[in-house]
C-alpha cells in the first residue's frame, strides 16, 4: 500500500477522529439532527483542516518552536471566521442559523488543532493535504452516518433544501433520537457497531495469518 | 537575532496578514450580507400586509423611532409599508425589548382595536416565556383587551412585550 494511501486510510478509517479517537464530539452531537447540517458542517471542516494543514506545511520550517502553538490558533480561527463570512454570504440562511456556533466551534475542534501540531508541522504539504483529507473524510463519514440513523430513525423523514421523503411512518419513529439525548445514545451506538465490525475484521486477519503459519 | 524580537515579531508578522486575510473577506462579503438581511427583514415587515398586493417596504432612512420611558423597552422603530402608488397603506411596529434569557424582537401590527399580526424575529425566551411568545406569534386579528388580559406566569416577557405593544398601540391610536 503505497504511503500516501496508508495515511488517507488512517484518517479515514484506523484513526477515524470521531469514532476512534473521540475527537470533534460536539459537532457530532449537535449537527447531526439532520443529514444536510451534518453536510454542511463537513464540507466547513474539510475546507478548514485542508487550509490549515497546507499553510501550516508551508511554513513549518520557519515557525519558531516557541510559538508555534498560538501561530496555529491564529491561523485557524482567521480560517474558520473566512468561512463563517462566506457561509453567511452565499449560503441560504437556514442552513446557516442552523450551523451557527457549530462554525465558529470549529477552532477550537480538537482535529484541527491535533492534525496540526502531529502531521502538517512535519511532514511535507501534500502529505499534509492528504491527511487532512482523509480525517475530514473520516469526520464527515461518521457524522453523516449518525445524521442519517437520527433522522431516519427519529423522525421518519429525509429532508434536504425543503424538500422532504418519508422513510419511516410517523407511528414507528422513536423520536428520542431527534432530540439531544437522542445524539448522545446514536453516536454510542454507532461505534459500537464501527468498533465490532473493526474487531471482527482483525479477528478474521489474525485467524488467516495463524492458517497461514 | 535576539528572541525577544524574533518571536514578537513573527507572531505580528502573522497576525497582520491574518488580519488583512479577515479584512478583504469582510469587505468581500459584507454588501451581500446586508443585502440579505434586509431582504429578510422587509419580508418580516411585508407580512402583516400579505393580503395585499404589490406592498414595499419604505426606505429605512426614513424609519421612525417611538420614544417610550420604559427601562426594559430598548428601541421602538416604525416601518411604514407602501403600495405601488407610493402611498402609506400601513405600519409595522418593530420593538426590541428585554426577556428573560436575551433581547426580543418583535413586529407588530394594528387594525382598529385589535393586532393585525405578531411575528417574532428574534427570541431566546425560557419555556414560559416562549410559550406566551407562541401564544400571539403569527396572531392575527387579537383584540388588545386579550393581550393585557393573558396571563402567562411569565412576568418578565410578559411585562415588557406587553408594555411594548401597549406604546406601539398608543402610537398607532394617536396617528
Amino acid at each position: 500500500m503505497s504511503k500516501r494511501l496508508k495515511i488517507f486510510l488512517n484518517g479515514l478509517i484506523f484513526e477515524n477522529p470521531t469514532l476512534v479517537i473521540f475527537l470533534g464530539m460536539c459537532p457530532a452531537l449537535g449537527t447531526t439532527n439532520t443529514v444536510e447540517n451534518a453536510c454542511y458542517m463537513s464540507l466547513c471542516v474539510l475546507a478548514v483542516l485542508v487550509l490549515s494543514n497546507i499553510i501550516i506545511s508551508s511554513i513549518r520550517k520557519i515557525v519558531p518552536n516557541e510559538v508555534r502553538i498560538p501561530v496555529y490558533i491564529i491561523i485557524i480561527a482567521t480560517l474558520v471566521s473566512v468561512i463563517d463570512m462566506l457561509f453567511h454570504a452565499y449560503l441560504s440562511y437556514d442552513v446557516y442559523s442552523a450551523l451557527g456556533s457549530f462554525i465558529s466551534l470549529i477552532v477550537v475542534n480538537c482535529i484541527i488543532l491535533g492534525r496540526a501540531e502531529s502531521f502538517a508541522s512535519k511532514n511535507t504539504v501534500v502529505d499534509s493535504i492528504v491527511d487532512g483529507v482523509g480525517y475530514a473524510c473520516g469526520f464527515a463519514a461518521s457524522i453523516i452516518v449518525v445524521a442519517l440513523f437520527r433522522e431516519v430513525v427519529g423522525t421518519g423523514c429525509l429532508s434536504w433544501a425543503g424538500h422532504s421523503v418519508t422513510i419511516i411512518p410517523s407511528a414507528y419513529v422513536i423520536s428520542i433520537f431527534a432530540s439531544n439525548s437522542g445524539a448522545f445514545i446514536a453516536l454510542g451506538l454507532v461505534v459500537a457497531l464501527f468498533t465490532a465490525v473493526m474487531n471482527a475484521i482483525k479477528d478474521r486477519k489474525a485467524k488467516k495469518l495463524k492458517e497461514a503459519k | 537575532m535576539n528572541k525577544m524580537i524574533k518571536l514578537p515579531l513573527f507572531l505580528g508578522i502573522v497576525g497582520g496578514i491574518c488580519g488583512g486575510l479577515l479584512a478583504g473577506t469582510h469587505a468581500l462579503t459584507k454588501g451581500k450580507i446586508e443585502k440579505d438581511e434586509n431582504i429578510r427583514k422587509n419580508a418580516a415587515y411585508l407580512v402583516h400586509f400579505a393580503d395585499l398586493a404589490n406592498t414595499r417596504v419604505a426606505d429605512s432612512a426614513s424609519f421612525q423611532a417611538v420614544w417610550s420611558t420604559h427601562k426594559n423597552i430598548k428601541n421602538i422603530n416604525v416601518i411604514e409599508v407602501l403600495n405601488s402608488s407610493e402611498a402609506v397603506i400601513g405600519k409595522v411596529y418593530e420593538a426590541t425589548v428585554k426577556g428573560f434569557a436575551d433581547d426580543i424582537v418583535f413586529t407588530v401590527s394594528f387594525k382598529d382595536s385589535s393586532i393585525n399580526k405578531f411575528v417574532v424575529i428574534n427570541s431566546k425566551e425560557t419555556a414560559q416565556g416562549a410559550a406566551f411568545i407562541a401564544a400571539f406569534d403569527g396572531a392575527a386579528n387579537v383584540s388588545i383587551d386579550k393581550v393585557v388580559d393573558y396571563k402567562s406566569g411569565s412576568t418578565t416577557t410578559y411585562g415588557n412585550v406587553n408594555e411594548a405593544i401597549q406604546v406601539c398601540y398608543a402610537d398607532y391610536k394617536g396617528n
